[in-house]
């Protein structure tokens, strides 16, 4: 393990590996050069990146992270956390996609019915041309989106068609061994007019492992469309999770997401929205629950560059000990688009004097006729709310308990389909581990 | 049963209640009206133990102990209940499990069983018929999006649920119609009982067609200048409660 490497020799180490796996690696060579390049010459983020200033990567570069694929996780590890989740599953009606260090295991998944879904591994998918590999934004805030256009070799294609509700749960499992990375990409075309729910749960293999965990959704709207996406992160506790989620949303469409943070040591989450024709809408109820020494940043950005469209997002934090969030939410009107109708909240709670919240709801509106309101509250638990509890009998340690998973469970109060009750009782079982630190 | 004497109470030194006496007797039902700003929920709140309040003269005993060294959560313990003039919304705590921990929390203080949900599941049912409440009440987060009326009939559940021997309802007729007013006012009368008293804070006489009190008591600058029977409040109605404050300048 190097002791601390520079910004150069690990975007050097990164090129390394491209340039070794390229021939493995499937769909155009030419995309992953354009990123890695855009990697070495941006660099990766540091204390001048504006968008990553509130979170250092000092300590997890500390990591010597090697390429992908180099490790599967034990067997017996991945049968049992398959198996506790497809029980969890049962009867209900939901296909699995099974990714194991970033590659498809068609073993582990069920696809027998994928409800009308077109499905295809990425790899697969880039090989015979169904998909291209999209280029990244350009820039040193998105090095690690870089970084995954130039090193990805496997994840999930989808093609969503009209006239079905199909839910499919897809359960990306890393940290099989330790410091290594993988790479795994989403890419979904809901076409005009479907409906469907995709549920993502993010798991480390165990806590012993440091690793990286970098991964890239890019979802596309068509006319019409009402697509669901419910991310649930649950990584390792030494784990470096990154995740970015690029939206785009075509005339009348509706885009539902919700953003569970929960895990890892160091996570980033990058959502940018783009509501591109008129009438289309964004809902997104972020959480982030951190205690220890864990830090969580959410940046989300919506671009509403059409009229008539709608954004409403609402961030909770709630953190504990040394624990640590970020929250930068952006509504960015363009000239023209009148009628926007925007609303974003972030509302924060601390429980220890060491815990931080960085939070900056920003408007920039360029059009004249719009709503939008932002606000953001960082406190401890509501007095008035308090006093009601306690007037009813209950205990003040209990009727703080209470009050601290009703706060997270305001955010995810629509949270329904397969893995609500999943999600309900890791949520808890967080909360009770945050409320003892 | 409740003996508020020679209460004094300051919130940031500024004098609120100023000497106020009150004795209220087992299943007695007590209006305390004054005009706004006259201490009324002051009383309620102090009554209750929320904090924020200075007690700086004299006590509150229940059944001869002392109150104000009591918990907000202890005194419900020993049977009191604050219904609240604005009660406030509580997103992500189901009203359902609120109120089956708040039973149970209560239920123990007692020594007594706890209930499952399945009893009080059948318990909340009979309750809600009372008020004349849908289920679906049950399955909403705490007074989330309630209308004035709802969050009124929610408190008065809760208050049939948790079957106190003293209820203080605050201003429990605010911000309501009449027909809620009537399914409101038909919930607290079915709750009265030989066993349990209550204390009606009210600005308005309306309240008191529909809940018939057993004595009326006039709250001004934070004082009780007049008591006596319903015909007071009728008599406030007609004259308001300049002619009471005139008056008492005049006897000083």
């Amino acid at each position: 393990m190097a002791a601390s490497q520079t910004n150069q020799q690990l975007t050097d180490r990164y090129d390394q590996q491209l340039v070794a796996h390229q021939a493995q690696l499937p769909g155009d060579g030419a995309v992953r050069q354009h990123a890695i390049k855009q990697l070495t010459a941006g660099g990766l983020p540091n204390r001048k990146t504006e968008r990553w200033r509130y979170t250092r990567l000092n300590r997890v570069l500390k990591q010597d992270f090697g390429p992908s694929h180099q490790s599967a996780a034990n067997k017996d590890d991945i049968d049992s956390l398959v198996s506790e989740l497809t029980n969890q599953l049962g009867a209900q009606e939901s296909a699995l996609l099974v990714f194991d260090q970033g590659s498809f295991r068609a073993d582990l998944s069920q696809v027998s019915d994928l409800g009308g879904i077109e499905f295809l591994p990425l790899g697969e998918a880039l090989s015979c041309g169904a998909v291209k590999l999209a280029e990244s934004r350009d820039g040193t805030a998105r090095a690690f989106d870089q970084l995954n256009t130039a090193l990805v070799a496997d994840g999930s294609w989808l093609k969503i068609p009209a006239g079905k509700q199909p839910k499919i749960t897809i359960l990306v499992l890393a940290g099989a061994a330790h410091e290594q990375t993988n790479y795994w990409r989403l890419v979904v075309d809901a076409q005009s007019l479907s409906e469907a729910e995709i549920d993502i749960i993010y798991l480390g293999n165990s806590d012993d492992q440091a690793y990286h965990s970098n991964n890239f959704i890019d979802l596309q709207l068509s006319a019409g469309a009402r697509l669901v996406v419910n991310q649930i992160q649950l990584q390792s506790q030494q784990a470096f999770h990154v995740a970015a989620m690029q939206v785009t949303c075509q005339r009348d469409s509706f885009f539902r997401g919700h953003l569970l943070a929960l895990g890892a040591d160091l996570a980033r989450d990058d959502v940018d929205v783009y509501l591109a024709e008129t009438g289309a809408s964004v809902q997104i109820d972020g959480l982030q629950l951190t205690g220890g020494s864990q830090h969580a940043d959410l940046h989300l950005t919506v671009e509403h560059q059409a009229p008539y469209c709608n954004s409403h997002v609402t961030h909770h934090g709630l953190f504990s000990d040394h624990g640590r969030g970020v929250f930068n939410g952006r509504v960015h009107v363009f000239e023209g688009a009148d009628g926007t109708d925007s609303e974003m909240q972030s509302k924060n709670l601390l429980l220890s004097e060491r815990a931080e919240i960085d939070s900056k709801p920003e408007l920039e509106i360029y059009a004249d006729d719009v709503k939008c309101s932002h606000g953001c509250t960082v406190g401890d638990l509501d007095h008035d709310q308090l006093f009601y509890l306690r007037s009813r009998g209950l205990a003040e340690p209990q009727a703080r308990a209470l009050l601290l998973h009703a706060f997270a469970a305001a955010s995810f109060s629509e949270f329904a389909g397969p893995w609500a009750d999943y999600v309900a009782r890791h949520v808890n079982q967080k909360l009770d581990q945050l409320s003892h630190d | 049963m409740l003996k508020v004497n020679d209460l004094k109470v300051e919130i940031e030194g500024k004098s609120i209640l100023k000497g106020l006496t009150l004795d209220i007797g087992a299943g007695e039902v007590h209006a305390i009206m004054g005009p706004n700003g006259s201490g009324k929920s002051t009383l309620s709140h102090v009554l209750s133990g929320r904090d924020g309040y200075e007690v700086v003269g004299r006590s509150i005993t229940l059944d001869g102990e002392d109150m104000l060294a009591l918990s907000p959560e202890q005194r419900a313990w020993k049977g009191l209940f604050l219904g609240f003039q604005y009660p406030v919304a509580i997103p992500g705590l189901n009203s359902s499990v609120f109120m089956r921990e708040a039973v149970n929390a209560q239920r123990r203080s007692r020594g007594e069983s706890e209930y499952d949900a399945m009893d009080f599941l059948s318990i909340s049912r009979e309750k809600m018929k009372l008020l004349d409440m849908d289920e679906s009440f049950m399955s909403r987060a705490v007074n989330d999006g309630f209308s004035g009326g709802e969050k009124k009939r929610n408190e008065i559940y809760q208050m049939a649920l948790l079957e106190p021997r003293l209820a203080i309802l605050d201003e429990i007729d605010s911000g309501l119609d009449i027909d809620a007013l009537k399914v409101v006012s038909d919930g607290i009368n079915k709750l009265r009982s030989p066993e349990r008293s209550l204390i009606m804070v009210t600005h308005y006489q309306r309240l008191l067609d529909y809940v018939i009190p057993d004595f009326v008591h006039v709250l001004s600058d934070g004082k009780i200048i007049r008591s006596g029977g319903r015909e007071l409040a009728l008599e406030l109605e007609k004259s308001g409660y300049g002619w009471l404050e005139q008056d008492l300048a005049a006897a000083e």
